[in-house]
């Protein structure tokens, strides 16, 4: 007997040794040549249930792949030549998704299409590239007062923030890193998440900074500005990084399938995503899902193709763009030329662009939920359309009175506010 | 050893190879086999193998081995077998699992009476877990008997993870031994994760300690068990 038990453990040991050389190693992710990287999801069927032992081992871990889903994506690394950079599980859409380098020489488009047929995969696309909305060559200034925030004065902050402030709203913020201890952001950020890479990012980027204080910054500390929601919280998800010299801020699909995945897993009630990009299935998919479930999304219009910006295409989206330029039928607009607001290092200065404009949406958006918070994604898409369509501008253009709209939630008489030409829905 | 690898061998056969099934398998040695705060190994090391089969529809089966280092002649055993159902719970990153498992317990030279089957309902959120176990015949002492248990873990960095488990068992009638109606058991630990292994230390312990021994052995007391683990 004693002779068996020992075979048994000099089998066992064995196994162990084996399973540890089979580990692949994970090199650092890419953030930029995304024409070398796939993205390769996986179904992971179990969810988390009863194991015998679980409770007294040691491996009681929720972050790491199971074996088993481990198990189907070396074998499909082995025969696609692939080398796995990150994973990341997505439970609501039960998948765990696998970014993945080519071989020097494998073409992405081909590996998609064979892999596409492959039954162990539950699906494939090529990583692309997103970026920020923010319009090139804009002024900054440093020297910042409330007197200049006309986006402010005209939405009459002081007025709409008697009927509601963002209070017990969390706003999942997709951008580049906030500067948390901006002194008109310090204690807005409710968690901070670099989904980038593995560095522990303590200063703050431009875009994200910028697009943060629009919605958040604090209001009546004496200094800065005041945000359309100063008392929303933010989930500040880190899934675009700045390119020196380049032309803004860039995400890509990996990264924004975490942040979607981290938002909607945390509850958040708004998704704002200031950033445009080529239409991505992955992303769609957990759109859809976080829509599903409540979240508001909204995303940016890129003016250089109105129509076709993505995710504001999708019709769960509501898609914002910034006045003065071409509105998509579906859109709204809103203030987003020369907005004052807060920038790294613990300054303000003036921006334009379309994610402003969709941060004041968000804003906006987050005073509605604080006065009913059931309104569903598609409710406030409607009421903000509406609104539009029962108002002209002196021009002519349909627009949305965000006050009334706010009055009207809180059952307020819109008098009560001089209800002013604040955004409009396009045509 | 040859008995229980033969009633798992045959539970195993009975899962039908089906496409979208994914086996995941596991080998740990541990200084003591608890459970429940009971040592089932007589406070010596073990070793486990276990092996889990998931199908896409959410149905699961598999089987845990333990075997403990031989000591004064005898080799405490014991063989899980379980199957349940789980599927997540969309909107909340959870899920919930019911199931039914059996244990058998055993020594090469003197098998025991004490093998039973309970089920289980279950829900798991990112960081923990609560499971609810009934049994008729817990333990082999024709009494039904239901344990409660709160599992959690607090990542510490992102290798190092803080674990526990409560679990409360009570007797719904009166055991055949004289045993405790209610008992609680407790466990606190961290776990390393050095990919592709998990080293585990963890203080075990169960109150009051009355009738806690496996059958037939004499010592029960609090103990840090360290294991080290692979998955495969």
């Amino acid at each position: 007997m004693k002779q068996s038990w020992a075979r048994l453990m000099a089998t066992l040991g064995t196994a162990a040794l084996v399973a540890s050389c089979a580990s692949f190693q994970k090199p650092q992710p890419l953030q930029d040549g995304a024409q070398a990287q796939i993205l390769v999801m996986v179904k992971e069927a179990p969810v988390r249930h009863f194991l015998p032992g679980g409770n007294y081992a040691s491996d009681y871990q929720t972050s790491a792949p199971p074996a088993a889903v481990a198990n189907v994506i070396r074998a499909v690394n082995h025969d696609y030549r692939l080398a796995p950079l990150e994973d990341w599980f997505m439970p609501s859409l039960g998948l765990r998704c696998y970014l993945m380098a080519l071989s020097p020489g494998q073409s992405a488009a081909d590996t998609v299409r064979r892999l596409s047929l492959d039954q162990r995969v539950e699906s494939v696309e090529a990583v692309q590239q997103f970026r920020t909305q923010r319009a090139q060559g804009t002024q900054m200034h440093n020297d910042a007062y409330y007197g200049l925030q006309t986006s402010a004065k005209s939405l009459k902050l002081d007025q709409l923030h008697q009927f509601a402030t963002g209070r017990q709203i969390r706003i999942a913020l997709i951008d580049s890193q906030v500067e948390a201890h901006h002194p008109d952001l310090d204690q807005q950020i409710i968690e901070s998440v670099n989904l980038v890479d593995q560095s522990a990012a303590t200063s703050g980027e431009a875009h994200g900074t910028e697009v943060a204080g629009i919605m958040v910054a604090k209001a009546d500390n004496s200094i800065g500005i005041a945000g359309v929601a100063p008392a929303a919280r933010l989930l500040a998800l880190r899934a675009c990084w700045f390119v020196p010299g380049g032309t803004g801020d860039v995400c890509n699909s990996f990264t924004l399938a975490k942040a979607l995945q981290y938002a909607i897993v945390h509850q958040a009630h708004i998704v704002n995503m200031s950033l445009a990009g080529p239409p991505d299935r992955l992303l769609t998919r957990l759109i859809d899902k976080a829509v599903e479930q409540g979240i508001v999304v909204i995303s940016a219009v890129d003016p250089a193709s109105p129509d076709d910006s993505f995710p504001a295409r999708l019709p769960e989206v509501i898609a914002v763009s910034s006045m003065g330029e071409k509105v998509p039928a579906h859109a709204i607009a809103a203030p987003g030329l020369r907005v004052l607001t807060t920038t790294p290092p613990k300054s303000w200065g003036f921006v334009s662009g379309s994610s402003f404009a969709t941060a004041h949406v968000s804003g906006v958006a987050a005073l509605m939920l604080e006065i009913s918070p059931k309104l569903s994604p598609q409710a406030i898409a409607q009421m903000l359309q509406q609104q539009g369509q029962q108002h002209l501008r002196a021009d002519h253009e349909p627009w949305i009175d965000a006050c009334a709209l706010v009055s009207q939630l809180a059952n307020k008489p819109c008098a009560s506010c001089r209800c002013d030409n604040q955004l409009y829905s396009g045509r | 050893v040859r008995r229980l690898l033969a009633v798992g061998s045959l539970w195993l056969a009975t899962v039908p190879v089906i496409a979208g099934a994914q086996v995941s398998g596991r080998v740990t040695w541990l200084t003591d086999d608890r459970f429940r705060g009971m040592s089932l190994s007589d406070q010596h090391p073990a070793v486990q193998a276990s092996i889990n089969v998931d199908h896409e529809s959410g149905g699961y089966v598999g089987a845990l081995l333990s075997l403990a280092t031989p000591s004064a002649g005898k080799s405490p055993q014991n063989l899980r077998l379980y199957g349940g159902y789980a599927q997540a719970i969309e909107a909340q990153g959870m899920s919930w699992d019911v199931g039914v498992v059996t244990y058998r317990f055993g020594h090469e030279e003197e098998p025991t009476s004490s093998a039973y089957t309970e089920w289980f309902a279950g829900l798991s959120g990112e960081s923990w877990n609560a499971r609810l176990y009934g049994s008729a015949d817990y333990l082999g002492q024709g009494t039904p008997s239901a344990y409660l248990e709160l599992n959690a873990l607090r990542p510490l960095t992102a290798r190092l993870t803080l674990t526990g488990h409560v679990g409360w068992q009570r007797w719904l009638g009166k055991p055949g031994e004289a045993l405790p109606r209610d008992r609680w058991a407790a466990r606190c630990g961290v776990a390393l994760l050095l990919t592709p292994l998990n080293v585990g230390l963890a203080v075990v312990d169960a109150w009051p300690r009355q009738g806690l021994c496996y059958p037939g052995q004499a010592r029960c007391s609090a103990s840090a068990v360290l294991s080290v683990s692979a998955k495969f």
